[in-house]
């Protein structure tokens, strides 16, 4: 230990004391600073020394018997400028006088100067610290610029925006895609017998998982159906369409473990009986495959959907279905944290696996059409408020849907109610294209919706077509169309 | 004890009208033979009374007397009092020694009227307060004889200076003497006052008593022996002799000088041994890396030669516990501890 006795630190602190002394010529005030110096020098110590009997690691640090005596040297010089301060003539001329008369040490006369510059010194300092920072983030800023131009030039394909296919009209708001993810990287790290693991932490139960029938379908060309021949009969999932399964939900809180449970066990067994979607993801955000990949579900019977490819009708047969456990109508809350996480890590795997574009993850809101009366949004989960974002999506709800630009489907004002008052903005910006177009023909808007329908009618009867023609469809049963929502 | 039961029953002769101090601290040196007020910064306006008295029998023809002379008494049913600088004529007037309040530097047991005479004694030197104002008064270091009854000493002009509405603190004598000469040594060095009944140091670093002590020989030791040897009545004599003609630098021409050589330099090599024995004994005395003086004060040591006489005995007691570096004599010795006193007060008024 390095600390000395009282005496020898009283020695030590009056020979400091006494150097400054000097500053003061009558023997009252120097004896008043000489008192007052070394009695507040000695509470400070004795306060440092209870301090440190109550924080015993810091006592039995190097670094106390390093510094324990510079401190206390610290506490000293800073007591002294104070008390000379207090003691010496205000005016400055008066001061600098008292420095001349006096035989002060010229080392406490440049202490005392530099007391007196503190302002200054304090102003520098800022000034020194404000340079330091903005040094610093300009190199953040530079290196961030750098890591920015290598990831692009690196992932350059994962974050680009998909380029619009010729005729597909977007709306004007561009959509965003996260950079961070990499759909290549994700694999199967270990198969069980009810269960698969991923190498992004996804867990998928196959307990549930039943047989429907093999995918089939083509990939419609945008613009006159006549004019171009469809392609040819496609089997892998070419996007993924959301669900929520609108079914009775309990409190989401510990005392309802087992309710939540029966009320999950319910829905999984009505889902498998009905093969009504690909995955469930329910509240506790466990992921569930119903019906396999490779295999259509009832999920989204009429419904359309577009990209750069071409039109999707029946999206049942090319988009895989996935289903929260929740209502989208819920007050307080639509998706919990554990469904928010699974519903990422399972559009990663998926994506992964079938090289799925962004631009083909969308909601069953965006996708269900009404063919008998030509409105779109017949069911309406997730026709707003899917947090595509926390998903690693682009926003959806800025992309004109298909069914409206290139079919001649409408909504109306129960539908507008029924989504609080307004359309998602690519609907929107769908129907005013349709009107532009219209307008610029020459022609009704209805008359170039009339148009827009028969193409549709087309098109879905050269799908049918395709479709029965496919010599390994292989139907298991199910509806046409989604059930209705099940009520577990 | 039926003089006492008079004088219960005694009214004051005179009353004192004592006026307001003027604003500032004030230093009060209560010594065995002397009183002395200091209340300026200079020193050169320190005020002084014996601190002795004289009783004569009460007469309207005695008090006539010492109207007439101006003198200051106080009297009561059976006795006159006369006391400060007065007693001293009085005494050798009538060729007695004045009775003193105090004895070897505390209060005198053996006077029933001491704590009353020094009260009207220091009331003739110090107003009454205005505003609480700080008063450090001089009081002995510890010593041989001297433990117990220093508490009752200092208790009792404690509570009376305070009566008077100062905000009173004692100041060891010693220590006093360092505040009013050493402050070019930050008030580092040793202070030693040479008193009537006692002789007091103090070992200063920094403003802070290391040291302090006491030893129960003064001037009244010296002129009480030296009178006793001689066979003299009383010690006007001796007296007189050691304040006008002594001079200890010099071979003594006679038996009352040689008497008076031998007894100051006892007195000085009590206190050097007693200095060298406490430095022995103290075990909390920072190291000092520098020569200390030495300042003496003290009616004692007014006599010529005196410094000298010191440093002599200094040197044949040999090899010191520490360096010293000059010895010297305070710039006033009679008021150096009033001074000092005087300092200690300021420094704590603002």
């Amino acid at each position: 230990m390095s600390q000395r006795s009282s005496a020898e630190n009283t020695l030590r602190y009056s020979k400091v004391v006494e150097r400054y002394a000097h500053f003061f010529g009558r023997p009252e005030v120097r004896l008043r600073f000489l008192n007052n110096t070394l009695a507040l020098q000695t509470t400070c110590a004795a306060r440092l020394d209870e301090w440190l009997e109550r924080h015993p690691a810091v006592k039995r640090s190097k670094l106390y018997e390093k510094h324990y005596e510079r401190l206390l040297d610290l506490l000293l010089y800073r007591l002294i400028v104070q008390e000379i301060n207090k003691y010496l003539p205000t005016s400055a001329r008066e001061r600098l006088q008292v420095l001349r008369q006096h035989r002060a040490p010229r080392i406490a006369r440049l202490y005392f100067g530099f007391y007196q510059a503190r302002h200054a010194f304090h102003a520098a300092g800022l000034a020194l610290v404000a340079l330091c920072l903005f040094g610093l983030y300009s190199a953040v800023v530079f290196s961030a610029h750098q890591v920015n131009g290598y990831l692009a030039r690196r992932y350059g394909k994962a974050n680009q925006t998909s380029a619009p296919a010729p005729g597909v009209v977007y709306a004007a708001t561009s959509t965003s895609y996260l950079p961070d993810y990499k759909p290549e990287k994700v694999w199967l790290v270990e198969r069980k017998d009810n269960y698969e693991r991923y190498s992004n932490g996804g867990r998928i139960s196959t307990e549930y998982e039943t047989d429907n029938h093999a995918r089939a379908y083509s990939v419609l060309p945008r613009g006159d159906a006549s004019a171009q021949p469809p392609g040819e009969l496609r089997h892998d999932p070419v996007g993924i369409v959301y669900h929520a399964s609108e079914s009775d939900l309990v409190t989401f809180t510990a005392d309802n473990n087992e309710s939540i449970e029966a009320h999950t066990r319910g829905l999984l067994q009505y889902v498998q009986r009905n093969r009504s979607y690909n995955y469930v993801i329910d509240r506790f955000g466990q992921i569930y495959r119903i019906v396999r990949d490779e295999q259509a579900a009832n999920h989204a019977g009429n419904s359309v959907w577009a990209d750069k490819q071409g039109v999707y009708l029946g999206l049942n047969e090319s988009f895989l279905g996935v289903c929260f456990e929740t209502q989208t109508d819920a007050h307080d809350e639509q998706l919990t944290e554990a469904q928010l996480v699974a519903g990422r890590l399972l559009t990663q795997i998926l994506r992964s696996r079938y090289q799925i574009d962004d631009a083909d993850c969308t909601g069953h809101g965006l996708v269900s059409v009404n063919p008998d009366n030509m409105r779109v949004c017949y069911h309406r989960d997730w026709a707003r408020g899917f947090p595509f974002a926390a998903l690693g999506l682009s926003d959806k709800y800025q992309v004109q849907p298909a069914a409206i630009s290139d079919f001649g489907f409408t909504y109306d004002n129960e539908i507008v109610a029924q989504l609080g008052g307004a359309m998602w903005p690519g609907a929107e910006a769908a129907l005013a294209a349709v009107n532009q177009r219209a307008a610029a023909a020459n022609l009704r808007p209805e008359d170039l919706r009339r148009q827009m329908r028969e193409r549709y009618r087309q098109q879905l009867e050269l799908s049918r077509r395709l479709r029965a023609a496919a010599p390994e469809q292989r139907p298991v049963g199910g509806a046409p169309d989604r059930p209705p929502a099940p009520h577990a | 004890m039926e003089e006492r039961n008079q004088e219960k029953n005694q009214q004051p002769a005179t009353k004192i009208e004592q006026p307001l101090a003027k604003s500032g601290a004030i230093g009060l040196d209560i010594g065995t033979s002397r009183i002395v007020v200091a209340d300026s910064a200079d020193g050169k306006n320190a005020r002084r009374e014996l601190n002795a008295f004289v009783a004569v029998p009460a007469s309207d023809m005695i008090e006539n007397v010492l109207k007439q002379k101006q003198m200051v008494y106080e009297r009561n049913c059976k006795q006159i009092y006369v006391y400060g600088n007065d007693s001293d004529f009085l005494a050798s007037f009538m060729n007695v020694d004045a009775r003193r309040p105090m004895r070897d530097g505390l209060l005198n047991p053996q006077e029933t009227h001491s704590q009353h005479i020094m009260q009207l004694i220091v009331q003739r030197l110090v107003p009454r307060a205005r505003r609480n104002e700080v008063l450090y008064f001089s009081v002995p270091g510890k010593g041989e004889g001297v433990n117990g009854k220093l508490v009752y000493h200092q208790a009792v002009l404690k509570n009376f200076l305070s009566s008077l509405g100062y905000n009173a603190k004692p100041l060891n004598e010693g220590q006093a003497v360092v505040f009013s000469e050493l402050q070019d040594e930050n008030f580092t060095g040793i202070g030693v006052s040479f008193g009537g009944g006692m002789c007091n140091v103090s070992v200063s670093f920094m403003s802070m008593p290391m040291i302090t002590f006491s030893i129960p020989k003064g001037g009244d030791y010296i002129d009480r022996n030296v009178t006793e040897v001689l066979g003299e009545a009383n010690t006007t004599k001796v007296r007189l002799e050691k304040e006008e003609n002594l001079d200890l630098s010099r071979p003594p021409k006679d038996d009352l000088s040689r008497a008076l050589h031998i007894y100051y330099e006892d007195v000085l090599q009590t206190l050097m041994d007693s200095l060298r024995a406490e430095f022995r004994a103290s075990s909390q005395l920072p190291k000092i890396d520098r020569p200390m003086p030495v300042v003496l004060a003290g009616g004692t040591a007014r006599p010529a030669g005196f410094l000298q006489k010191f440093e002599q005995v200094l040197v044949a007691g040999g090899e010191f516990p520490i360096e010293i570096s000059d010895v010297r004599m305070a710039k006033d010795p009679l008021s150096a501890t009033a001074h000092g006193c005087y300092i200690a007060a300021m420094s704590e008024t603002k």
